[in-house]
């Protein structure tokens, strides 16, 4: 495995792929300014209210062991806020890989150039990795910057009101630190499983969007309260990610080899 | 060292898809610096052979020797030693002339300051100077050709798999192409294999072929041997001032001649043994004061051969 020849493919994928289609553009520049920073702005605003007696004088960043001392309106603020914030931040680490990955698989398919690639001495992996990497970077790029715009955003409006640092609190910025990369790879390589099924890349972008899935269950197993948002739950939930990769991962494997892939050509 | 002399050796080489045979044990050599005609009609096993030489197809049987490297023991080492020109040409369209020929070169390990020049001297071999910052997509099909030649040649590869390289090509086009080969062949000694199901295109520019039909290797050799081998004689015409009666009888004196035929001022004759046949021949008529402008011999078109050979016709 030699990390130059992935990154030569990486390289020109970014060229080819992302820097040379307006959907892909538009989302890494429109994404952190709307998901990162507008939407969990409105909402913080415009959630105010439900705090009833707002405390001062704690600053206890991230908000832990103290929780008992706010008032229960503005636990459930702080709640709603992390939990919101949260969504829009990771709804981009699974989609933006959606639409890179479906280009670079089966967009390769689809115009039938992958046969002088299979022609010169590339190894599967280190194709594969190359490939990965091109839809990684920019996704991790911008989610973390989108991540680190909302965090400012965020608590800017809520410092003002509780004195510490409301968002994230560690569920969620255990979600934003190990999540994200996983959700980042489970969406490259389930686009790699279901771009060997389909032949057009808008057939693979638009399956791919079941990988959204996972983020809306945890969405909504925390909004009708049938879990907590507590360590242990994220805990479960990223050990859950963590097998799910890794049973993707060795499909994609399985299914990314040259004997498979000369069916592109 | 004397496989040292074939760039390429074919050794059973054998390719099913789904059991049903494309490429069917083919065994022929490929000597080093040659341009070699790999010919056969649409569906022959042209483009799996070229795919399997090039290392992206697996052999179901038998094996190919590639430069002394064997594809099923090396075959990343023939990867970086061949360079194709594949029959979809297969360009990134949303990359320049100059991007696609820099993502290839650099997968062969060819690194600027070098990668430059090698992609600065291909442009300008192939006239594509003031196209080079153009997305491909926009090309015409020419243009796509040359670019794609061009990839193929970026890491300077020993052996060079040009599958239908003028297809595609009005004749102004190909006859250009073709002139390209040939530069490529006598500067820089590249062993090069054409694929072709027109026979004219390769007739002028390639020394020895194979004909293969339905993955089956009909006839390998030199083109000139292969139509004598074929034909089993030869076929010459004399052209004369002044076509005598006398005359008649003393071509068909001679020993060797047969099927002599006489329209105008020509004798067509046919013989085996031309070296024999064609001085005494001449001698004879020369003493009876024929006067004799020209003596060829009548070129049979590959086109001939391969209906020939194909067709049994
Ligand atoms: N990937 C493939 N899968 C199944 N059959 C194939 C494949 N590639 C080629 N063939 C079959 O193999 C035979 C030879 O094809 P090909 O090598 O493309 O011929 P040519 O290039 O001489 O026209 C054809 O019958 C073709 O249908
Ligand atoms: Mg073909």
């Amino acid at each position: 495995m030699r990390f130059r020849v992935s990154m030569i493919v990486a390289r020109k994928e970014f060229k080819e792929i992302v820097l040379r289609s307006r959907l892909i553009l538009s989302m890494i520049y429109v994404l952190p300014v709307v998901f990162g920073v507008v939407m969990p702005c409105v909402l913080a605003w415009i959630s105010l209210p439900m705090i009833w007696a707002p405390i001062t004088g704690y600053s206890i960043p991230p908000l832990t062991d103290n929780w008992w001392l706010i008032p229960p309106g503005g636990q459930f603020y702080i709640f709603f806020i992390n939990l919101y914030a949260g969504l829009l931040n990771l709804v981009q680490p699974l989609m933006i890989p959606v639409y890179i990955a479906a280009d670079s698989f089966a967009g390769e398919k689809e115009r039938k150039t992958l046969e002088p690639v299979l022609a010169a001495p590339i190894t599967d992996f280190e194709l594969l990795f190359g490939k990965a990497l091109t839809s990684l970077i920019p996704a991790l790029t911008v989610s973390f910057l989108s991540i680190s715009l909302s965090i400012i955003a965020v608590n800017i409006i809520g410092f003002q009101v509780f004195g510490f640092i409301i968002y994230p609190v560690v569920p969620i910025l255990l979600l934003y630190i190990i999540g994200v990369p996983l959700m980042s790879l489970l969406t490259v390589f389930a686009m790699v499983l279901i771009s060997s099924k389909v032949n057009r890349v808008r057939e693979a972008s638009q399956v791919g969007g079941v990988v959204i899935t996972p983020v809306l269950i945890l969405f909504f197993t925390q909004i009708f309260g049938v879990v907590e948002l507590s360590m242990v739950t994220v805990t479960i939930y990223i050990l859950v990610l963590i097998l799910t990769v890794a049973c993707l991962m060795f499909a994609s494997l399985k299914v990314f080899n040259r004997r498979r892939l000369i069916e592109m050509i | 060292m004397a496989s040292n002399r074939f760039a390429v050796v074919l050794d059973g080489l054998t390719k099913r898809f789904n059991g049903k045979i494309a490429v069917d044990h083919n065994s022929y050599e490929i000597e080093e610096g040659v341009i070699f005609g790999l010919l056969g009609p649409n569906g022959a096993g042209k483009t799996t052979t070229i795919r399997l030489l090039s290392g992206v197809l697996e052999p179901s049987e038998g094996d190919a020797e590639v430069y002394g490297y064997r594809l099923s023991n090396d075959v990343n080492i023939i990867r970086s030693i061949v360079g194709v020109l594949p029959e979809n040409r297969a360009l990134y369209d949303r990359l320049t002339a100059q991007e696609n020929l820099e993502f290839y070169g650099r997968l062969y390990g060819v690194e600027p300051p070098e990668l430059n020049e090698r992609i600065e001297s291909l442009l300008s071999f192939l006239d594509l100077q003031d196209v080079r910052n153009t997305f491909v997509g926009k090309f015409s099909m020419g243009m796509r050709q040359k670019v794609a030649l061009a990839r193929a040649l970026i890491h300077q590869p020993k052996l060079l798999l040009l599958d239908e390289p003028t297809s595609n090509l009005d004749p102004v086009m190909s006859a250009k192409f073709k002139e390209y080969i040939k530069e490529l062949s006598r500067d820089l000694k590249t062993t090069i294999l054409i694929s072709s199901h027109h026979l004219a295109e390769v007739e002028n520019l390639c020394s020895k072929i194979a004909v293969i039909n339905n993955g089956r290797v009909i006839s390998v050799g030199d083109i000139n041997e292969l139509k004598r081998r074929i034909w089993g004689y030869r076929e010459f015409e004399i052209r004369l001032l002044e076509l005598k009666p006398d005359f008649k009888k003393i071509v068909e004196s001679i020993s060797g001649v047969s099927d002599v035929r006489y329209t105008g001022n020509k004798i067509f004759y046919r013989c085996v043994d031309a070296d024999k046949v064609n001085p005494s021949l001449i001698k004879a008529l020369v003493q009876a004061n024929a006067e004799i402008i020209s003596l060829n011999e009548v070129e049979r078109t590959l086109e001939d051969l391969y209906m020939k050979l194909i067709r049994g016709e």
